[in-house]
């Protein structure tokens, strides 16, 4: 599939110095709210979500000059956001005092802390559930459910076989399923 | 908005539970944030491209550890650095020869005559050590007739003449004795027919040397000594002169 022109043109602009730094801002502009919002729900908290997107757009910089256009822009945005959210929750889980059974009840804890926490509604018990799901097939969810990516553009985010994200996404559902009807 | 009806049908046919939640996004953020931050994200930027903005000559990195081990054994072989280390008084010494010898002197140098008389050595009986001591005293005994105990009590005159007529060879033993003039009697008889004596006797002519050297026991070397090392004898002897 090719690039959109809109994301050919800053790519070029980005690798001509003079320009480089306003192509960039415009990257930036054009993914940010997305690329957040995908971090925000795999760390759950706002200055977690906010460290993890800087640290992305960080790398990013450094390896745009290197990319190889043989796939889009923003799946490969998407790919550096999903590989820095599960790194940070990798080392969140090597530094918690906590047991790794009760590291999804502290990215719970950090839903119902939330001001706007509602426990009777169900797209906060939706969230509880998905913090319950292991961290990559959480993403799966993530990725298929709210940024409603194809399976295909999945498959090159996650590296992983189109077969093999959609046994995992339909397991997914079925635990979040049973987690809602049993809380 | 298709792709959200593709996700939705997808939920309902496996979850219809999941597929009845309203697609809401629980999670808020203030109202700036997004506004500015693709500013504060290029500031970061810059900021992490300073720290690690500084260059270095070509080669550098290629040339660094053979360059470190180079440092690290000329260190290692610095007597100057050494010395540094333990004292900086020390080391702030020049280091310069104060001593002198005059011109010419390592042209002229000659060597000592090597060709030495071979001494007589006369072979330790290496399994006797333990009795050296021992032998030393009763030897002593025999030949200055301090001790009167190897009297045959029967006898006591004639193992004492016997004793007398072997080593110095008296024909009066009687007259020596009761002269009481032993002692000038032995220095009529050589070093040689005393060693004679002694080899064919049996008697270890070391001891009997050691015996016959001295008047004061406290000199001669202790019992344990004799144990501890082989060469206390001979190292007594040549301290006394009594081996060439």
């Amino acid at each position: 599939m090719p690039l959109p022109q809109d994301d050919i043109e800053l790519l070029m602009q980005f690798k001509d110095p003079a320009t480089k730094e306003r192509a960039f801002t415009a990257i930036l502009k054009k993914y940010q709210e997305k690329l957040y919002w995908h971090i925000r729900r795999m760390v759950v908290e706002h200055e977690d979500a906010n460290d993890v997107l800087q640290n992305m757009f960080v790398k990013a910089w450094k390896g745009l000059e290197n990319f190889r256009e043989d796939s889009q822009l923003y799946t490969w945005l998407y790919r550096i956001a999903t590989n820095e959210s599960l790194t940070f929750l990798e080392q969140q889980k090597k530094r918690s005092t906590f047991s790794m059974s009760d590291e999804e009840s502290g990215l719970s804890n950090k839903i119902k802390a939330d001001t706007n926490f509602d426990g009777n509604k169900l797209e906060w018990k939706l969230q509880l559930a998905v913090q319950k799901l292991p961290e990559k097939q959480k993403a799966v969810f993530n990725l298929r459910y709210f940024e409603e990516m194809p399976y295909a553009q999945i498959s090159t985010v996650l590296e992983t076989s189109e077969g093999a994200l959609k046994a995992s996404y339909h397991h997914a559902v079925k635990k979040i399923e049973h987690y809602i009807l049993n809380n | 908005m298709n792709n959200r009806v593709d996700i939705s049908t997808e939920v309902n046919e496996i979850s219809k539970t999941l597929g009845s939640i309203p697609f809401i996004n629980v999670f808020t953020v203030d109202a700036n944030y997004f506004p500015s931050l693709a500013h504060v994200t290029i500031a970061k930027i810059y900021e992490e491209d300073s720290l690690n903005n500084f260059s270095v000559p070509d080669g550098y990195f290629e040339s660094l550890a053979g360059n470190i081990i180079t440092k690290i054994h000329a260190l290692e072989n610095d007597v100057a650095v050494e010395l540094k280390g333990i004292s900086s008084l020390v080391a702030g010494i020049e280091n310069k020869e104060t001593y002198t010898v005059s011109e010419g002197y390592f042209n002229n140098i000659t060597f000592l005559n090597n060709n030495r008389k071979s001494a007589k050595v006369i072979a330790i009986n290496k399994t006797r050590l333990f009795f050296k001591y021992a032998a030393a005293a009763v030897i002593t005994g025999l030949l200055g007739l301090s001790i009167v105990n190897i009297v045959d009590r029967n006898n006591p005159q004639t193992t004492i003449k016997t004793t007398v007529e072997t080593i110095t060879g008296a024909t009066k033993p009687n007259t020596v004795l009761m002269n009481g003039s032993f002692d000038e009697a032995l220095q009529n008889v050589s070093d040689n027919e005393i060693e004679q004596y002694l080899q064919k006797s049996g008697h270890d002519v070391n001891a009997a040397l050691v015996a016959s050297s001295t008047d004061d026991v406290e000199k001669l070397p202790e019992a344990t000594d004799y144990l501890l090392d082989e060469n206390v004898l001979e190292n007594y002897l040549k301290e006394n002169n009594l081996k060439n």
